[in-house]
C-alpha cells in the first residue's frame, strides 16, 4: 500500500466511503449524546428517555439534518462503486 | 473518419449556425465582462466603503504595515479585532507602505486577483480538455460573468483571493499527478500544496478545499499523499502557532472560536435555488462530467474541488454568509462545464466515442454547446440602469431596475431579483452625490479632538482617526459570550467619543443600549450614502458623565 505506484481502486473508495459516513453518522448523534449528558447529567444518556430524545426530528438541527442526508448519499455513493472493484479511483 | 473531421464535413449551414451560436455566446459573456470592468472602475474611483467590511481589511493592512498584529484584545482601548487570518492583508503591504490608505489600489488589486482566477480557469480547460482555445475563453469568461462573482470581486475582501489559490492548487495538483518523472512531481505536489496553505491563510473557508484535495492525492497514491500530507500540517501548524503565540492566543479566539453565528435554513435554500436560477446551464455538463469521472475514469482535482465546495454551500446559511460561500463551487463548475464540453467534442468520452459514430451526435453537439454557453449568459444578465449605453441596452430588452438599494431608487438589473436573503445587495454603480456625502461625514469627523466610532471605517480612516472597534466582530464575540465590554461601555457612558455613527448598528446590543443612553443623534449631521443612512451620534449634553459610577 506504501509503494511508489500503489493508488487505491474503485472497491477501496466505496468501502472509505462507506466507512466515512458511518462515522460520521455516529460522530454526529454521539455531539448530541455528550450534549445530552451536559445537560441532564450522564445517567439521562441511559435511561430510555433518552433513546426518545436522541431519535426525535427535533433534536437535529438544519445544518445537522442536511449533514446527515449527505452522509447517506455519500454511502450510497459508495456502495455503487464496490462492485466497480479494481479499477483506479 | 475522425470526430474533427466529421464536424468540418457538416452541411455549410450548420456550421454557420454553430458559429452565430458561439459568436452570441462570446458576445453575451464580454458583454457581462464590459459590465463587471466598469463596476470595478466606478468602485476604485469610490473612496468609501462600498461594503460593510471592506474598510476592516484596510485596517488590517494598516496593521500588518506597522509590524502589529490585528488579533487583538478586545476588551482593551482600541477594541479591535480582525477575524481573518492574515495572508490577503499581507499581500498589499508595500502598496499601503508607498500609497498609504486608499480603497482605489486595494480594489484594483482584487479584481486582478479574480481576473487571473478566471485565467487559471481557462489554462485548466485548455491543458486538460484537449486545447480547445474556443472552451478555454468561454469557460473563464463564464466566471467573470457570474452574478456572484460580478458583486464581490472587484471589492476589497479576501475572499476571492482564497478562490485564487484554491483553483490554482487544484490546477496545479492535477497536473502534478499526471507527471512521469519523480522531482517534477514532487515539484508540482509542493507547490499546490503551497498554493492550499495561502487559501488556508486568506480565509478559513479553504479548509474543506484542502481536506479534498488531501484526500485527491491519498487516492491517487498513499504514499505521496501521508509523506507531502505531514509536511503540510506541519508548516500549516507552525504557521497556526506563530500567529497564536504572537498574538497571545488572540488568533484563536478572534478568528477561530468567535466564528460562529445563527444558521438560517431558508437562506441557504434560497441561496441554492439562486445559483441553480443561474448557472443551471454550467452545471449540468458539470456533474454529468463528475459522475463520468466517478464510475469511467479517474476522479480528477476539479470535481474533488467541486464536491467539497459543497459544505459551504450548507455553510451559506449562516447569519452574515452569502453567495460568495459559492464562489468555489462556480469556478468548479466552469472547469467541469468546460472539461466535459471539450472532450465531448474531440469525441474522446468512452460513451462519446459511441456517440461519435451516431449520424445525429455532432449537429446536436455543434448545436448544443454553444447553446449552453448563450443560455448561461443569458441567465446571468445584470446591469446597471443608470449608466449611458447600459441604460439603453436596459430599455431596448426592456428590462426594468429590481435590486433594491435600499432607501435609494434601484438602478441596477439583475437576473436572479432580490428575494432570498444572503443574496448580496450589491452591484449598482455609485454616484457623485455619494462621494459628496460621503466627504461631507469625514469633514464633520474631523471637527473633533476625541476619538470617534464608525460602523464604516472608511469614514474614520479618511478623517485620520485611529479606528476604532470592529463592530460585526464585537457582535459575534459577545454573541458567544467572548465579550465583556466594561472598558468600552464606561467609554460611552462618559462620553469619551466625539461622534458615534450607525449605518445598520450591528454592535453587541449592550453597546447600543450606552450609547442610547449617553448620546444623541443628530439628524443635521447624519448622511445617506449608497442606499444607507448613516446616523451621527453626538453626546448628548443633558446627560451628566460625572453621574456615571
Amino acid at each position: 500500500m506504501l509503494s511508489e505506484s500503489y493508488t487505491i481502486t474503485k472497491r477501496q473508495l466505496g468501502v472509505l466511503m462507506i466507512l466515512a459516513s458511518v462515522g460520521g453518522l455516529a460522530a454526529l448523534f454521539g455531539l448530541d449524546v455528550l450534549r445530552l449528558a451536559q445537560a441532564q447529567g450522564v445517567s439521562a444518556v441511559f435511561q430510555p428517555a433518552a433513546l426518545d430524545y436522541l431519535t426525535s426530528p427535533a433534536i437535529l438541527g438544519p445544518l445537522q439534518r442536511a449533514t446527515a442526508m449527505s452522509f447517506v448519499v455519500i454511502a450510497l455513493v459508495g456502495t455503487t462503486l464496490i462492485p466497480l472493484g479494481g479499477r483506479p479511483a | 473518419m475522425s470526430a474533427q473531421n466529421q464536424r468540418t464535413t457538416q452541411a455549410p449551414f450548420l456550421r454557420w449556425i454553430f458559429w452565430g451560436l458561439m459568436g452570441l455566446a462570446l458576445g453575451l459573456l464580454l458583454f457581462h465582462l464590459s459590465v463587471y470592468i466598469a463596476y470595478t472602475v466606478n468602485l476604485v474611483n469610490f473612496p468609501f466603503d462600498y461594503d460593510q467590511g471592506e474598510g476592516f481589511e484596510l485596517v488590517d493592512v494598516q496593521l500588518f504595515s506597522q509590524g502589529k498584529f490585528p488579533y487583538q484584545d478586545t476588551e482593551v482601548y482600541p477594541f479591535y479585532s480582525s477575524n481573518y487570518p492574515p495572508l490577503f492583508h499581507l499581500i498589499p503591504v508595500p502598496l499601503m507602505w508607498l500609497f498609504g490608505v486608499d480603497y482605489g489600489y486595494a480594489r484594483v488589486l482584487a479584481s486582478l486577483i479574480t481576473a487571473l482566477t478566471a485565467g487559471l480557469i481557462g489554462y485548466a480547460v485548455y491543458r486538460d480538455g484537449g486545447r480547445n482555445r474556443w472552451l478555454a475563453v468561454l469557460s473563464g469568461l463564464a466566471y467573470l460573468g457570474s452574478n456572484t462573482i460580478y458583486h464581490i470581486a472587484p471589492l476589497f475582501r479576501q475572499h476571492f483571493s482564497m478562490i485564487l489559490f484554491e483553483v490554482a492548487a487544484a490546477v496545479i495538483l492535477a497536473g502534478a499527478v499526471t507527471q512521469t518523472r519523480p522531482a517534477a512531481r514532487w515539484r508540482g505536489i509542493a507547490l499546490g500544496l503551497l498554493m492550499l496553505l495561502c487559501a488556508g491563510y486568506t480565509k478559513q473557508l479553504a479548509v474543506w478545499t484542502a481536506v479534498g484535495l488531501l484526500i485527491f492525492l491519498l487516492v491517487r497514491n498513499p504514499r505521496r499523499a501521508i509523506l507531502a500530507g505531514a509536511i503540510f500540517a506541519l508548516v500549516g501548524g507552525a504557521i497556526f502557532a506563530w500567529l497564536y503565540f504572537g498574538s497571545n492566543g488572540e488568533w484563536w479566539k478572534q478568528a477561530i472560536a468567535a466564528n460562529i453565528n445563527e444558521y438560517i435554513p431558508t437562506q441557504m435554500t434560497g441561496l441554492l435555488r439562486v445559483w441553480w436560477q443561474l448557472h443551471w446551464a454550467l452545471i449540468v455538463p458539470a456533474v454529468i462530467y463528475i459522475a463520468y469521472e466517478v464510475y469511467f475514469e479517474r476522479i480528477s482535482a476539479y470535481s474533488v474541488l467541486f464536491l467539497f465546495s459543497l459544505p459551504n454551500v450548507f455553510a451559506a446559511g449562516k447569519w452574515g454568509a452569502g453567495d460568495s460561500y459559492y464562489a468555489t463551487t462556480i469556478a468548479a463548475t466552469c472547469i467541469l462545464a468546460g472539461l466535459c464540453l471539450a472532450r465531448l467534442w474531440r469525441g474522446d468520452f468512452q460513451l462519446g466515442r459511441w456517440l461519435a459514430g451516431q449520424r445525429v451526435w455532432h449537429p446536436a453537439l455543434m448545436l448544443l454547446i454553444p447553446a449552453l454557453f448563450v443560455a448561461y449568459g443569458v441567465s446571468t444578465v445584470k446591469l446597471p440602469t443608470n449608466i449611458p449605453v447600459y441604460r439603453e441596452i436596459a430599455q431596448l430588452l426592456n428590462l426594468t431596475p429590481n435590486a433594491p438599494r435600499h432607501l435609494d431608487p434601484k438602478t441596477f438589473y439583475d437576473s436572479a431579483g432580490r428575494e432570498v436573503g444572503g443574496y448580496a445587495d450589491i452591484g449598482h454603480f455609485t454616484t457623485p452625490e455619494d462621494a459628496t456625502a460621503g466627504w461631507q461625514l469625514v469633514e464633520l469627523l474631523r471637527t473633533t479632538e476625541l476619538p470617534v466610532i464608525t460602523e464604516d471605517a472608511s469614514f474614520s480612516l479618511l478623517a485620520g482617526k485611529q479606528v476604532v472597534t470592529n463592530p460585526t466582530q464585537l457582535r459575534n464575540l459577545w454573541l458567544n459570550g467572548m465579550f465583556e465590554g466594561d472598558a468600552l461601555y464606561a467609554m460611552v457612558l462618559n462620553q469619551e467619543f466625539g461622534f458615534i455613527v450607525y449605518r445598520a448598528a450591528f454592535y453587541p446590543q449592550d453597546f447600543l443600549n450606552a450609547v442610547a443612553t449617553a448620546y444623541i443623534v443628530d439628524d443635521s449631521a447624519s448622511i445617506r450614502m449608497n442606499g444607507f443612512n448613516y446616523v451621527v451620534f453626538r453626546p448628548n449634553p443633558d446627560y451628566p458623565p460625572e453621574d456615571v459610577p
